[in-house]
């Protein structure tokens, strides 16, 4: 058996109903049931997002803090693309702008429905609109997760990509959004929503936070203390 | 690192209930696409789809679970260790026309519980949604999983429906055809929708030696980029499916000129296949690459697309034929020689597939005969 590569944390970003921060404030970090208050674009975004105002909030809330995150990590500012992947992990996916377009196709035999809020009917838009933004070309995808788990798949599936050399360098971490249009939420709900997202790369920077691996579908920590949530690196 | 094969197939779609009808039709370049009989398209300026006909006749039921089940029927007994990777991305469309009065399943993860429920199997898995290139995705995480050995065997399995929802949500985009739906055409105007089911088993050699499963192809070569350029429409030099086609290749460890046909996402949009032709050009230069979709006769069926074509790209490598392109008349300039309304034979052993989405995302399979 070959050794596990060892990867590197190199920034975070998180919003919850208690705020939002950085990897590097996680002192500050809380997970609290209720809706996350989605930061303003000019308290994210170093250059303009013109598009901001027309994402969904599902789409707001995933980019604002992918951004958080990669400006933890010092990575942000670019003007050439680079393969850096982004995988998300969610539950209720953006299920309540599916709801909004819904409503718009309703009247009229579908004739007014719209355009712009289809756009946002797919959980992965959000990555897209962090890809144009940021100028990442590595893997893109969404991933199913538990609500007991938030963000482990994706930090999983991240550590499985990594290790395979399809990129150096990914975002991966957790989000669910709003969904009081939603009629049948699961059982175990805790009603947490928000956005956690943290860079994982194979190379070092002085940002790094920790150091954690794979083994056998599990992530770990350098010392070996398995990894069950993602809120595992939040402390 | 181990190696990775197809074990098991199944697909319906419009044009028939198992590969060996889907095949059959498609030589003959059948299309399945006609006047949509079960929501109103009055209003709008599209009215036609691929749908399976026999679907629909009960209305209570979820009928992306209907057809699920009709391809998890054909797969039969698998590995009791095998893990499932759900790639259908708008199950929840029923349940939202149902006025959400309808029960599970609707979430994507309640899908992929469906499905280990249906087969009796335990590793319920987990969901991939990577738009249109779902199932593509999904084929490229199994492989990994088996290739580094976490997993053994993996069943990519996904479901798609010509919905109300996703019929006027591309009408708002104007991204459907008004006449006919035509790959590569010169004259081509979009797309139309279509239902379809996937279930792909994958397993390691081990696993199929121990229970005596053939070998359908091995899937030798992955790739998962992004174009980064704009969330409903493709760069239009191809350059996300260019780096896409370039790790898959890394990892097939072949060279472009190597590659013996390409099965395209060939939707029909004016866009979409302006941009594959532009990768085209540029990986493989003056090569008569022949080149073929699919979407001019089952329709595009969204997560589904992906796991359809690799299969039909398993018989193509079969029979040694690549299949017709249905609905072309006039081909661009770009595809003259590469692509055709008939079939067209082939000797080669390597089928480069792919398949490109929303959100920018394009991944790249490619499948070697046995």
């Amino acid at each position: 058996m070959s050794k596990p590569q060892i990867i590197n944390i190199l920034g975070g970003g998180w919003i919850t109903a208690s705020g939002f921060g950085k990897l590097i404030e996680k002192q500050n970090f809380r997970l609290n049931s209720g809706l996350p208050k989605t930061p303003k674009a000019k308290e994210i975004f170093s250059e303009p997002l013109t598009r901001y105002g027309r994402f969904d909030q599902y789409t707001k809330l995933g980019c604002a803090a992918i951004a958080l995150a990669l400006k933890d990590a010092g990575i942000n500012e670019t003007n050439e693309k680079r393969p850096v992947g982004v995988i998300v992990s969610t539950v209720y996916e953006c299920f309540e702008s599916d709801l909004m377009f819904y409503e718009t196709s309703l009247e009229d035999d579908g004739f007014f429905s719209s355009p712009n809020l289809f756009s946002y009917t797919l959980p992965g838009i959000v990555i897209g609109e962090s890809a144009i933004y940021f100028k990442l070309t590595g893997p893109t995808f969404t991933i199913g997760d538990s609500l007991k788990h938030k963000g482990l798949n994706a930090l999983i599936t991240g550590l499985d990509l990594l290790d395979s050399g399809a990129c150096d360098t990914l975002v991966a971490g957790w989000l669910d959004g709003p969904n009081e249009l939603m009629k049948n939420l699961e059982n175990n709900d805790d009603q947490q929503r928000g956005a956690i997202f943290l860079v994982l790369s194979v190379n070092k920077n002085s940002n790094s936070y920790a150091k954690i691996y794979l083994d056998n579908g599990r992530p770990y920590f350098e010392s070996g203390r398995e990894i069950k949530s993602i809120m595992d690196l939040m402390k | 690192m181990k190696e990775v094969f197809f074990i098991k197939t199944a697909v319906a779609t419009g044009l028939g209930g198992t590969l060996d009808e889907n095949w059959q039709q498609l030589m003959s370049a059948k299309s399945a696409i006609k006047q949509i009989n079960y929501f109103k398209t009055d209003r709008l300026d599209y009215h036609k789809a691929s749908y399976v006909d026999d679907l629909r006749s009960s209305p209570n039921i979820n009928h992306v679970c209907e057809l699920t089940k009709r391809v998890l029927d054909q797969i039969g007994k698998i590995p009791p260790d095998t893990q499932i990777i759900w790639t259908g991305i708008k199950g929840n469309a029923e349940y939202i026309e149902s006025g959400q009065t309808m029960d599970k399943p609707y979430l994507p993860m309640h899908y992929r519980e469906y499905v280990a429920k249906q087969l009796g199997i335990k590793n319920i898995g987990l969901e991939i949604n990577a738009a249109c290139a779902s199932s593509t995705v999904g084929l490229a995480l199994a492989a990994q999983k088996i290739k580094s050995g976490e997993s053994r065997s993996v069943l990519v399995c996904a479901a798609d429906l010509t919905s109300r929802f996703v019929h006027c949500g591309f009408a708002a985009l104007k991204a459907l055809s008004a006449t006919i739906v035509r790959p590569f055409d010169k004259n081509r105007d979009g797309l139309a929708l279509g239902d379809g089911a996937v279930a792909i088993l994958l397993t390691d050699i081990e696993t199929a030696e121990r229970n005596s499963y053939p070998l359908l192809g091995r899937l030798t070569g992955w790739g998962i980029a992004n174009d980064a350029n704009h969330i409903t429409g493709p760069a239009r030099d191809g350059c996300g499916l260019i780096l896409s086609i370039k790790s898959a290749l890394k990892m097939a460890g072949m060279k472009a000129n190597e590659i013996e046909a390409f099965c395209a996402h060939g939707t029909g949009t004016v866009y979409n296949d302006g941009m594959e032709l532009a990768a085209v050009e540029t990986l493989f230069g003056d090569k008569n690459l022949p080149i073929f979709s699919v979407k001019g006769s089952i329709g595009h069926t969204l997560g589904a697309a992906g796991g359809i074509e690799a299969t039909l790209c398993l018989s193509a490598l079969k029979e040694k034929i690549v299949l017709p392109t249905p609905g072309l008349i006039e081909a661009e300039d770009q595809a003259k020689n590469r692509i055709s309304n008939k079939a067209q034979k082939f000797a080669g052993n390597n089928i480069l597939t792919t398949n490109s989405g929303f959100g920018g995302v394009n991944a790249a399979l490619i499948i070697k005969s046995v």
